[in-house]
């Protein structure tokens, strides 16, 4: 059971603007951890950029899941990558959550462009890795069961027709020199995980 | 050039893997040079990592063919129980030199700190743990509590980078079975349930569990090497102190309290329902009356409708103890 990356997007204009970032690469090996921490990085802004508001989505790619979120009134966009064992509704009712707890806190105003740091809101992300320490919140939001989640079964298929994922790897600026060569080695040797 | 780097490369991971103390991690690289060690991670370039086993393994095979190459064979077959864990040769040749050798605890150590480093390339890769538990067996006077917790942190490695890992299970169960007197009961089982609580798909940890639940009442000493599997004790060597027995009813009761709860929580993996149903049929089996405590429990997870359920309803015992029909 493993909460990877939890993030609070921008959604007002075309490009989602990172507005909060969090990260457990430790279960990751030493080296790996840099080239992963950009993965997810991109894997956030990817999701968050293709969720429009008041979607839901959730990508399964290899053993890991992206689930991300767009909120209709404030246009925040949720996105939280997880293991496959993480379950789905705790993580869209725990990222809605964090969402209504950085509003309150940062309000949007006080958004300069450059992403927050919380530490109140990165405790709960490590309170959350165990999803039985945030049962309460699953009794806070109960239209959740109304509203649909579409499901992806691997991150390709959310791109919009004619998109390559190949070409948007090598655009983004999230992604290091290193990272993106990881990327073309990974895929034309056919190994798992290419993306995480 | 090429064989003379080769074979510096060989002598160098030798040198790291053998004396340094502290070697968190291995991993295989795409970088320029052949081997990095930084903040005790060691990183192995892909292509020299590709280049060293055939070139090492064609050296071990020839010079074990001329009698006095000991010193480099030794060195061959310590790195390549690395390169190559599967291959049970490197493995043999290492147990067949210690044999008859008598050991004493530095170089017992010794040994097991180097056949910890395949696992943290190769988790899945039995043949590590293998090794591991003949040293042990080899050398029952020399295992201290350091030495198992040694042995626990590496099944735990092993078996939190890859999942339902049959031989770190199976080595860790054997050693609860014949080194128990050295680990800590209570941690154990205490780690045991924040294991299953963070891993739900695992029956592997719930199993191990379940012996370490067991264990006060019924000596598993001698008893089947499978413990993988749902049997129960066939031929348990049960305790004739009722105290002890009634204990661990209570407990098995608290237990199931427990896993209904994160039944009720995770109702979509099988691994819990399973393990539920054992915990069931051991309190049947053994008549344990007051099973019948959990009925609000299983109540409420008899509202959780899916194939796992079914399944678990399925099993007429379950019904018959409660009155709990399909």
């Amino acid at each position: 059971m493993k909460v990877l990356a939890l993030s609070l997007w921008n959604k007002e204009s075309e490009k989602a603007v990172n507005l909060l970032s969090i990260q457990d690469v430790t279960s990751f090996s030493y080296f790996q951890r840099s080239t992963v921490t950009e993965f997810l990085t991109f894997t956030s802004q990817f999701m968050a950029d293709r969720t429009a508001p008041g979607e839901r989505k959730s990508v399964k790619e290899k053993e890991y899941i992206c689930h991300s979120v767009t909120t209709t009134t404030h246009k925040i966009g949720g996105v939280m990558i997880c293991d496959e064992e993480y379950p789905q509704r705790v993580a869209f009712t725990f990222m809605l959550k964090v969402i209504e707890d950085f509003l309150v806190k940062h309000p949007k105003g006080s958004w300069s462009g450059a992403p927050f740091t919380d530490a109140d809101i990165r405790k709960q992300f490590d309170a959350a890795q165990d999803p039985t320490q945030i049962d309460h919140l699953m009794k806070i939001n109960t239209d959740l069961e109304e509203t649909k989640v579409i499901l992806y079964d691997t991150i390709e298929k959310v791109l919009e027709r004619g998109e390559k994922l190949e070409d948007i790897v090598a655009r983004s600026e999230n992604l290091s020199a290193t990272s993106k060569q990881f990327y073309k080695t990974a895929k034309s040797t056919n190994s798992c995980c290419v993306i995480l | 050039m090429v064989t003379q780097s080769l074979c510096d490369t060989l002598y160098h991971l030798h040198s790291i893997l053998t004396k340094k103390k502290v070697l968190d991690s291995i991993t295989i690289l795409q970088m320029d040079e052949p081997l990095v060690l930084e903040c005790g991670h060691l990183g192995i370039n892909s292509t020299t990592f590709r280049s060293l086993c055939p070139y090492a393994t064609e050296r071990f095979d020839t010079l074990e063919r001329c009698p006095d190459n000991n010193a480099h064979l030794d060195m061959l077959s310590a790195v390549l129980i690395l390169l190559n864990p599967d291959d049970a040769r490197f493995w043999v040749y290492r147990r067949r030199k210690m044999k008859d050798v008598v050991m004493d605890t530095a170089q017992l150590r010794a040994e097991l700190w180097l056949a910890g480093h395949p696992v943290k390339l190769k988790p899945k890769s039995g043949e590590p743990f293998q090794h591991c538990r003949w040293l042990l067996q080899q050398n029952p006077h020399l295992v201290t509590s350091v030495i198992v917790e040694t042995q626990l942190q590496m099944c735990l490695r092993a078996s939190s980078e890859y999942a339902h890992n049959y031989y770190s299970w199976n080595y860790r169960l054997w050693l609860f079975r014949n080194v128990g007197s050295l680990i800590d009961y209570e941690h154990e089982l205490k780690w045991s349930a924040g294991w299953i609580k963070m891993h739900v798909s695992e029956f592997s940890g719930m199993n191990y569990r379940f012996n370490l639940l067991i264990s006060p009442v019924y000596n598993m000493a001698g008893h089947s090497e499978s413990p993988g599997t749902m049997k129960l004790p066939e031929s348990p060597v049960m305790a004739q102190d009722g105290s002890a027995r009634k204990k661990l009813g209570q407990a098995i009761v608290s237990e199931i309290i427990w896993i209904c709860e994160l039944v009720r929580f995770y109702p979509d993996h099988e691994a819990l329902w399973g393990y539920l149903k054992m915990l069931f049929l051991f309190c049947d089996t053994h008549k344990y009356e007051y099973v019948k405590r959990c009925k609000p429990q299983i109540s409420a997870v008899q509202k959780i409708k899916n194939k796992h359920s079914d399944m678990f309803w399925d099993t007429v015992i379950i019904g018959n103890l409660f009155g709990i029909g399909l």
